[in-house]
Order: C-alpha cells, then sequence, then structure tokens
C-alpha cells in the first residue's frame, strides 16, 4: 500500500470512527434523516459500471486534471508572471482546487436492499465524481538568470455517499498531497494511476529563465516527459509557449500551446483602457482517438480529435475595476463559447510589470451566459447555462514583495467548462497563495 | 419571494448540484446505447460529427425502453441477472474493434445485433413507446 492510500485508509476509519461516537447507531428501522439522507448507506466503494459515458467521463476528467493542473501550465499561470521584472528574488505560489460532482457516473451497489437508505432503487445508483488538485510553484532569479520548479498532485474518487464522511475525508486530502509536492523530483519521470474512476497523478516540471529588457524566455523539463518551453517579448507583451510530448497527448505532439499577446498596456494609448489580451489555446479535450488508428498514422503536431481550440479577447482593469472577455471555440464546436462581465476591487488583474492591487482587501465578481455544445459523444445534452465566480481576499505588501491570499468560489466557470463540460453545475472552490521574498 | 424563502431553495439547489448519489434515469441504459456508438465512431474515425449523426438517427430510428433498477423483470424472467447488465449493449458497442466499426458503418440495426442486451434497452421506433 501507498504512503498515499495508507493515509486515504487512515483518515477513512478515524472519519468513521468519529461519525460513529458522535451519534447512536441507527437501528435498521429507522426513515431517512437530514443526517441520513437517501443513499447514504449505500456502499462506500461503488464499483463503476464501465463501458458508459459518465464512466469514460470520470476517467477523462481524472486525465483532464492531471493535465490542467500539470506543473508546466501552472507554472505559466501563476508562477511567471510573479517574477517577470524582478532583478533579484524569489517568489513562490500554492494553489488547492477541489471539484464537487465533476461527472456522475453509473455505478454497482451490492448493499442496494440490505439497509433503510439503500433501497433496491439504488441498485444502480449514479454516484458523483470529486476532484482535487494540488500545486506547487518556487522561482529564483538573480540579475538574468533563473530557476524555477513546480509540482502538481491531481486526484480524484467517487464521492463517499454519506456528506459527512465525504467532507471530512476532503478536508484531509491536501495533509499528504503537500507532502508529496515537496518530493515530487523523487518520481523522476512523473506519476499517474488509474484504477475504477480513481486516479492519482503526479508532476513536476524544473527549469531555467532567462530575461534581458527585450524578452524573456523559459525552457524546462516535465516529470510526464515532455518538453517545455516559452519566449516573451517584454515590449508589447507578445508570447508563445506550449509543451511539447507529455503523456497527455491527446492524438497530437502538442500537450498544450498558447500564443497570442498577454496584458498589453492600453492604458498607454487610451487613458482608463486597461490591459488587453488577446490569444489563441488548443488543449487536450473529449475523446482521445482509439489506440489503434493512432498507430496506423504518426501523430501530427495536433490531433485530429480530441482538441479543444479557443480564441479570447479580454479586457481588464477597465477604469481599474471592470473586465469584459469574449471566447469563441474553433473545435470540436465552432460556436461563441463565452461572454464575461466581471466587477472587482481596483487593479485586481496584476499587469506584467507586477503591479498588482493596493494593498489590503480584494474581491472580484464576474458572471455572464456560456454556451455548452450538446455532445452525444460524452454523454452531453447542449445548453446555456450563467456562469458565476467570486474571489475574496487579502494583499499584504507592495510590488514584488507582496503577498495575496485568495478563496474562490466557482459555477459553471467558463474555463472549467471548457476543460470538464460535462461539470454543468458542480460547485467549485479553488484556494490561492502567493508572494515573494 | 422573501428572503427567508430563498435561503432554503438556494442550500436546496446546491445540495441537488454535489449530492454524492442519485437514482439512474429510466432512459439511461438506453441512451448510453447511442452515446457508446457515437464516441466509438468518433474515436475509431477521428470524425466526431459523423459521430453525432450516427447518435442523431440512432434516437430517430429507435425507441427508449425504460427500466428502474429495482424492476422485479429484471431478475424473474431471467434474461438479465443483475441491474447493471442493462448496460451490456453500451458496453460492447464501446469496446468494438474499428475494423468491425468501419465495416458496420450507418447500419444501426447491425450495431445494435452485436449484443443481446440491446433489445432489453431500445426498440424499433415502428413499435411504439418505450416501457
Amino acid at each position: 500500500m501507498s504512503p498515499a492510500s495508507r493515509a486515504h485508509s487512515v483518515t477513512l476509519a478515524l472519519a468513521l470512527a468519529l461519525l460513529s461516537a458522535g451519534r447512536p447507531a441507527l437501528a435498521q428501522e429507522e426513515e431517512p434523516t437530514a443526517v441520513q439522507t437517501m443513499g447514504t448507506e449505500c456502499d462506500q466503494n461503488a464499483v463503476p459500471i464501465a463501458g458508459t459515458s459518465g464512466y469514460a467521463n470520470a476517467r477523462e476528467a481524472l486525465r483532464t486534471t492531471a493535465q490542467t493542473y500539470s506543473a508546466a501550465s501552472y507554472a505559466e499561470e501563476h508562477l511567471f508572471p510573479l517574477s517577470l521584472d524582478v532583478e533579484k528574488g524569489g517568489s513562490a505560489s500554492f494553489e488547492f482546487f477541489q471539484m464537487l460532482a465533476a461527472s456522475r457516473f453509473p455505478a454497482n451497489e451490492t448493499n442496494a436492499g440490505n439497509a433503510p437508505t439503500c433501497p433496491e432503487e439504488y441498485r444502480v445508483s449514479m454516484r458523483a465524481l470529486d476532484l482535487q488538485a494540488m500545486v506547487l510553484g518556487l522561482s529564483f532569479r538573480s540579475r538574468n538568470w533563473g530557476f524555477f520548479y513546480a509540482a502538481s498532485v491531481a486526484y480524484g474518487n467517487p464521492a463517499m455517499p454519506n456528506n459527512y464522511v465525504r467532507g471530512m475525508l476532503l478536508g484531509a486530502q491536501p495533509i499528504y498531497a503537500t507532502t508529496v509536492l515537496g518530493l515530487a523530483p523523487l518520481w523522476r519521470n512523473g506519476f499517474s494511476t488509474q484504477q475504477g474512476a480513481s486516479a492519482f497523478a503526479l508532476d513536476w516540471v524544473a527549469g531555467a529563465t532567462y530575461d534581458s529588457p527585450l524578452l524573456g524566455f523559459r525552457a524546462g523539463y516535465a516529470g510526464s516527459r515532455g518538453l517545455y518551453g516559452s519566449l516573451a517579448d517584454k515590449g508589447i507583451g507578445l508570447f508563445l509557449s506550449g509543451m511539447l510530448g507529455g503523456q497527455d497527448r491527446g492524438g497530437g505532439l502538442l500537450g498544450f500551446g498558447k500564443a497570442g499577446l498577454d496584458r498589453a498596456e492600453a492604458d498607454e494609448v487610451v487613458e482608463g483602457a486597461g490591459l488587453t489580451s488577446v490569444y489563441a489555446r488548443d488543449l487536450p479535450y473529449g475523446v482521445e482517438p482509439a489506440e489503434e488508428v493512432v498507430e496506423e498514422e504518426p501523430p501530427g503536431l495536433f490531433g485530429e480529435a480530441g482538441r479543444l481550440t479557443t480564441g479570447h479577447v479580454e479586457q481588464a482593469n477597465l477604469f481599474g475595476v471592470l473586465d469584459l472577455g469574449a471566447a469563441y471555440a474553433f473545435r470540436p464546436v465552432p460556436q461563441l463559447s463565452e461572454l464575461t462581465f466581471a466587477v472587482h476591487s481596483r487593479g485586481y488583474v496584476p499587469t506584467r510589470d507586477g503591479e498588482g492591487p493596493e494593498p489590503g482587501l480584494v474581491w472580484m465578481l464576474r458572471g455572464g451566459p456560456v454556451w455548452i455544445p450538446g455532445s452525444a459523444l460524452i454523454g452531453l445534452e447542449s445548453g446555456e447555462r450563467y456562469h458565476l465566480r467570486g474571489e475574496v481576499g487579502y494583499r499584504a505588501g507592495e510590488g514584488h514583495q507582496a503577498f495575496t491570499f485568495t478563496g474562490a468560489f466557482l459555477m459553471n466557470d467558463p474555463e472549467l467548462l471548457a476543460l470538464y463540460p460535462y461539470a454543468v453545475d458542480a460547485p467549485t472552490v479553488r484556494l490561492h497563495l502567493d508572494g515573494g521574498f | 419571494m422573501d428572503r427567508t424563502r430563498r435561503r432554503p431553495l438556494a442550500a436546496l439547489v446546491l445540495l441537488v448540484a454535489c449530492a454524492p448519489i442519485t437514482t439512474m434515469p429510466p432512459d439511461l441504459p438506453c441512451r448510453e446505447a447511442g452515446y457508446a456508438i457515437a464516441a466509438r465512431t468518433a474515436q475509431c474515425t477521428g470524425d466526431a460529427a459523423l459521430g453525432e449523426a450516427r447518435y442523431a438517427a440512432f434516437r430517430e430510428a429507435y425507441t427508449c425502453i425504460e427500466w428502474s433498477p429495482d424492476d422485479p423483470q429484471l431478475t424473474d424472467t431471467g434474461a438479465l441477472t443483475h441491474a447493471e447488465d442493462l448496460f451490456s449493449c453500451a458496453f460492447t458497442l464501446r469496446n468494438l474493434p474499428c475494423e468491425l466499426v468501419e465495416e458496420l458503418g450507418d447500419d444501426l440495426d447491425a450495431w445494435l445485433a452485436l449484443d443481446p442486451g440491446c433489445t432489453w434497452v431500445v426498440e424499433p421506433a415502428a413499435a411504439g413507446g418505450g416501457q
């Protein structure tokens, strides 16, 4: 048994012991209550039914989480922006992500019919898949040269039928996940394992950075056997980044790719215009091509199926407090995919120079429509939803050495639905911490 | 609606959205058979649109037979020994070799003839509504 699964078992045993100590054992004839809701006494470890879209989505969600929260993409999104224009110093960043009921799959409940809250109609139930991820990033720079390191742990499992046990497990998992993050390079090639609808994936990336007044260059090796590289122009904000290879190819050689304009200072042209970003992005997505087909022809840079390609236009910090955004999906289904409006505390979106909001309370409220393309391939009905994202946190200090903590609640967030299209109405919590030294 | 009435409603929506376990939709075994045809088509041909088209044709040509997992017919007839056997059709279709997928093409009757469990979850539309 691995240390992680041992810790999981101990936590589960403790949670069950605490629950049974906290209240008297339920007699068989008792009716379901607010504590013992329907389904509570079904199997702790339900057996997923293979061959269904729900099961395929659950496995896909776990694969996507490993990709999205893989170390390289996290470093790019959160770590590098912290240290773009620092002469000498370091940066650290940490994030915890939790999505409840990201997907639902049919499961066989062997205990159905044997307990009041698990009647025969639960013989085949729809079980939720919970996803978690934790990421840690560190970087240091002295004059032009520097190094970076980031590690990610992504894991998911069928939800425990008892919400109290479920909550306690979710709270305990970060404890061992944090330990694993620091030791990630011991698994030289990264690590991932999947059993049924449960999975655990570990990835890390380490590399060097070079910054001149005109250009920023990053190159690294990812534990998932990919080569990461990025090139950024420090004047206007043009950039190109991506990962070649890696375990998650999605039918192509490109793990992910992104190019465009990052937070160009429109303020210099029109006062109060804020920051402009225009970029295209390509990610693994949806069903993967069958292996036997991939083997017939070597994969190209982009795979033909199982990719998501989107174009984004964003205007942030309009008058210091507003954001507007729109995105269009080119594939798998060409359509407008989101419109976003956000209001936030002044200067919430940091500039490329690392200039962020004033110290004190920071917050942001974002919403708008999002269009979900129906897809029989993943058992998804089309529809329009409204997304909501609320963030609140505190920022201490100024400039590069500022320390920021934020907590976020998200539902139908376009970024998340792009990656997990079946996670409609799935509540998500994200905690983020970063700072410089 | 006043605030005190909205609060429980909001809590209910959140609870349902993230409930760990719910009952199976009665037409799920049938829909899963169609999803399996769509997904396997896309995986084997690389053509997602063809997969979607075959699913649309499936919904047009067949009617879903609805089931509850506690339906006595499931075990009494002896044809299916477990409720999860309702998904044997989807399982078979989702795991077909790509050579066979190419051979079957748009012939949905031929797809559904590959697993005896398919007759338990779908019937030709002309035969009338589902269970």
